[in-house]
């Protein structure tokens, strides 16, 4: 991984062996991140979701057009509530919209979130573990 | 004509019928005359549409109905004939089914004002190219009620992009119109075609003093047919299929007759003004040549005539379907430009040459 | 009483390269607000690896962009064999390179075609398409497939590679430039192309860079960043080639952009082929993929695809079965994009832009 003393000193987060874990403050980094002239992470390359089944992990993937660095951060999000950062990556929107529809999860600050893939009127959460597909008998078994 | 008309009269008269009735009965003649040849041309144009263009992209055409495809239209009119007439659900009734007749009965009449040879002509006015020029106008307005009674927003699109596109394109023709009116001294279309009579054939045609305007007039042309690069009404990876988006089984057929008739009738007006018409590229007649002692000999120069008119009017047509396979279309905004910025003022300078040249051919006379 | 009017295209529509639907708003012909609704097309293939093994879900890895399936394959592949800590051949890289080249060139043609037909000009998407059929047929020899390959297997390829399909693909190669200056030559300096496509669909570099605009789109900006120099994988550290980059930033300038893509890739099939002749391996690692089971961690491999950058996530938990794939497509972010630029252009102007894009509806909606 790239070099992540300057971030360590000015936040709180652990660094691990790919990503970096973020508690709180979590805008912030982001911003500091894509504003710093060291790191500039100006791409936001995609917003993954993973359901580890008593929270939501949310590894945001950034690039940097300079450093040509790619960057891991990760949030673990409980009760369905995340941030926006709409505000900081402006394709960040579509992501958010398909983690909503997927996963359930709302994010604040967002004022358009919406079903992006399903129907309006679809119930449930697709992506989540707890949501059962009738492919059994396709699936694969040992 | 006249022969036509005293045959008929004859042939009644050989069953005891009153003259009046064949009077009033006479004009239904050459309307089928002209109805027999529009049907006929049409097919061999839309079958030879579609092997020109596939000859362009390397492909052949249609070839499985009939020997080298030659049925496929026919098959084609059988497939929209039997289709259900879907009436459109909000649409103006009386409009939407009126504006398809009037898009075709203008062409019907344009037939009928071309010379086909010194003879077969079906109605000879004296000012016959500019009453061309004014009923060819006359399908802009039926295809402005087609699109507006459609009740559907992308066929009102096309129908007033259409309506624009052929006001603009109008008036180029008028001043090329002129130009050659200059040069002929006549605007009776046989008499156009008489003025371009050359020992040389070919050096007394009117492209050669006026090729300006015959590329100016070549341009409009394609526009006012809404022919590619000038398809936006019909737009189809736009618009679906632009103001007959709502027309199916015979009154689409009626739009689709519409379109190559008036194909063809345009590019025999251009052969006209332009190519010397029914004149031949030979310094005489082949049938001269063929058959020089026999009493038939005029009749068959007619039929001769008839024939170098639509070899000349063919080998436009090739050209302007060459045309389709290559450009793209223009955006609505050029197209505009194009007409008023460029077309306009080179047809007016067009008018002035062709005046010059006139006046200095015929020795300070115009 | 405003004048704006709202349409709604698509989702069927012959020129949204897929089913996508836009709900525009107009104002005459003017675009206002434009919002895109996609999920049409979505096949739940995310949901779907998760009760599958991973060799199960290695054919439907293919069919997320239909036109690029050796760069998902690849991705998925890449992402399993950096799990297993397995190293690939020298010889099936090289292959997997070749294929994926071949790929992009395929992808670009069918891209060209439809772009002109968008435009209105019918013949050029015959003569892509008479390319891109021999392209498809060598892919047929070598894999048994013309779309669907399955073709890359964990560890390697499936089937090796003959020297007589190797001279196959040079005479390929080496005929093929000369196709590409014939598309030009109708093309590149046509009026009416420059015309439709000059300064429309302005997308600057910071708006591209803000959207996650990768691949053609972005380098047609200004920005220098192809993920095959920037960041290599696979072989590419090894081979000799200039990315295209030009500052247009229109339409005209991304199309600039993929017709030097293609001609690179080009030059990268001609070294692999030498390559590919002249040494000898192995072709796959022989992992035993059935069964498999892959340790627990997670990895995310990308890929420069023909429309940008193409990222696959992959974490493992240590059973037969992913526990969760994801996938950034660079047509994701396009369609985002496409509100921005295509705003107060015309009605017509907004196809050529979004075809300028390359959009491809399955990569959007996985």
């Amino acid at each position: 991984m790239f070099d992540t003393s300057i971030l360590c000193d000015k936040f709180c987060v652990d660094i691990m062996e790919n990503k970096i874990v973020v508690r709180d403050n979590f805008i912030e980094v982001i911003e500091f991140l894509k504003n710093t002239p060291e790191y500039s992470f100006d791409v936001l390359s995609s917003i993954v979701a993973v359901d580890l089944v008593d929270k939501i992990e949310l590894i945001y993937q950034l690039y940097s057009t300079q450093t040509q660095q790619m960057c891991q951060v990760s949030y673990y999000c409980e009760n369905f509530i995340a941030q926006s950062i709409v505000s900081v990556y402006k394709s960040a929107y579509f992501e958010e919209c398909e983690i909503f529809d997927m996963f359930g999860v709302k994010f604040e600050n967002n004022n358009n979130l919406k079903r992006l893939y399903m129907p309006e009127s679809w119930i449930g959460h697709p992506m989540l573990k707890s949501y059962k597909l009738n492919d059994e008998r396709l699936a694969w078994n040992e | 004509m006249n022969y036509l008309y005293f045959w008929y009269i004859q042939f009644l008269q050989n069953y005891n019928i009153p003259k009046l009735f064949g009077d009033i009965t006479f004009p239904l003649l050459p309307f089928c005359i002209i109805a027999g040849m529009i049907i006929l041309f049409v097919l061999v144009l839309v079958l030879m549409e579609r092997k020109v263009l596939g000859l362009f992209t390397q492909r052949k055409g249609p070839n499985r109905v009939g020997i080298w495809g030659i049925l496929q239209t026919v098959a084609d009119a059988i497939k929209i004939l039997c289709k259900q007439n879907i009436d459109v659900q909000g649409s103006d009734k009386f409009l939407f089914n009126v504006a398809p007749i009037l898009v075709f009965v203008p062409v019907m009449i344009l037939w009928g004002i071309i010379p086909y040879s010194t003879e077969f002509t079906f109605m000879n006015f004296s000012v016959s190219a500019l009453l061309y020029i004014s009923i060819a106008v006359l399908p802009v307005i039926a295809i402005i009620l087609a699109g507006y009674s459609s009740n559907n927003k992308y066929s009102l699109i096309g129908a007033i992009r259409s309506g624009a596109q052929i006001i603009s394109y109008e008036l180029p023709i008028m001043f090329v119109l002129l130009s050659i009116a200059v040069l002929s001294s006549s605007v009776n279309l046989k008499d156009i075609v008489f003025s371009q009579l050359n020992s040389y054939s070919v050096l007394g045609w009117h492209f050669i003093p006026c090729f300006l305007g015959f590329l100016i007039m070549f341009i409009c042309i394609l526009a006012e047919l809404n022919r590619c690069p000038f398809d936006l009404p019909e737009a189809e990876s736009e618009l679906v299929a632009g103001y007959n988006t709502e027309y199916s089984g015979m009154r689409f057929a009626l739009f689709f007759l519409a379109e190559y008739a008036n194909l063809f009738v345009m590019s025999a007006f251009l052969v006209i003004l332009f190519f010397g018409g029914f004149l031949p590229v030979t310094f005489k007649y082949i049938s001269e040549y063929i058959f020089s002692d026999s009493q038939f000999l005029q009749v068959f120069i007619y039929f001769e005539q008839v024939f170098w008119l639509i070899l000349k009017s063919f080998l436009l047509i090739f050209v302007i379907m060459l045309v389709r396979a290559t450009l793209p279309r223009l955006s609505v905004k050029s197209l505009m430009q194009f007409s008023w910025f460029v077309l306009l003022p080179l047809s007016m300078l067009n008018f002035i040459l062709i005046a010059v040249i006139k006046f200095c051919v015929g020795g300070g006379n115009l | 009483m405003s004048n704006i009017m709202k349409i709604n295209i698509g989702p069927q529509h012959p020129s949204t390269h897929g089913v996508l639907r836009l709900i525009t708003e107009l104002d005459g012909e003017e675009i206002i607000s434009i919002e895109p609704v996609v999920g049409y097309l979505h096949r739940g293939l995310e949901k779907l690896a998760e009760n599958r093994s991973y060799l199960q879900y290695l054919p439907m890895v293919d069919r997320i962009d239909y036109l690029g399936g050796f760069f998902t394959s690849y991705a998925y592949c890449n992402c399993v064999e950096h799990l297993l800590n397995c190293v690939v051949p020298k010889r099936a890289e090289y292959i997997r390179v070749l294929c994926m080249e071949l790929n992009r060139i395929a992808s670009h043609l069918l891209w060209l075609g439809t772009f002109m037909l968008d435009l209105g000009a019918s013949s050029p998407l015959f003569y892509c398409f008479r390319d891109r059929e021999i392209i498809l047929s060598l892919f047929e020899e070598l894999t048994g497939q013309r779309m669907m390959y399955n073709y890359f297997v964990f560890g390697g390829v499936r089937f090796d590679v003959t020297n007589e399909w190797l001279n196959k693909v040079s005479d390929f190669i080496v005929k093929f430039p000369q196709c590409i200056s014939d598309y030009e030559k109708i093309i590149t300096k046509n009026p009416i192309f420059t015309d439709r496509t000059v300064n429309k669909g302005i997308l600057s570099k910071n708006v591209a860079l803000q959207y996650s605009v990768t691949g053609p789109n972005l380098r047609a900006s200004g920005m220098d960043l192809d993920f095959r120099k920037s960041n290599p994988y696979s072989v590419y550290d090894k081979l000799d080639f200039v990315p295209a980059v030009n500052h247009l930033c229109d339409s005209y300038g991304r199309y600039l952009v993929r017709i030097a893509e293609m001609k690179s890739s080009v030059d990268i099939v001609k070294q692999v082929v030498r390559y590919l002749k002249e040494n000898n391996g192995d072709i796959s690692a022989n992992i035993k993929a059935i069964n498999l089971k892959v340790q627990e961690g997670e990895y995310t491999s990308y890929v420069e695809s023909s429309r940008g950058l193409l990222c696959c996530y992959l974490r493992a938990d240590g059973s037969g079965k992913p526990y969760r794939v994801k996938w950034r497509t660079g047509s994701y972010y396009a369609v985002q994009v496409l509100p921005q630029i295509a705003k107060n252009v015309n009605y017509n102007d907004l196809i050529a832009i979004f075809g300028s894009l390359d959009v491809i509806m399955p990569e959007v909606d996985k």
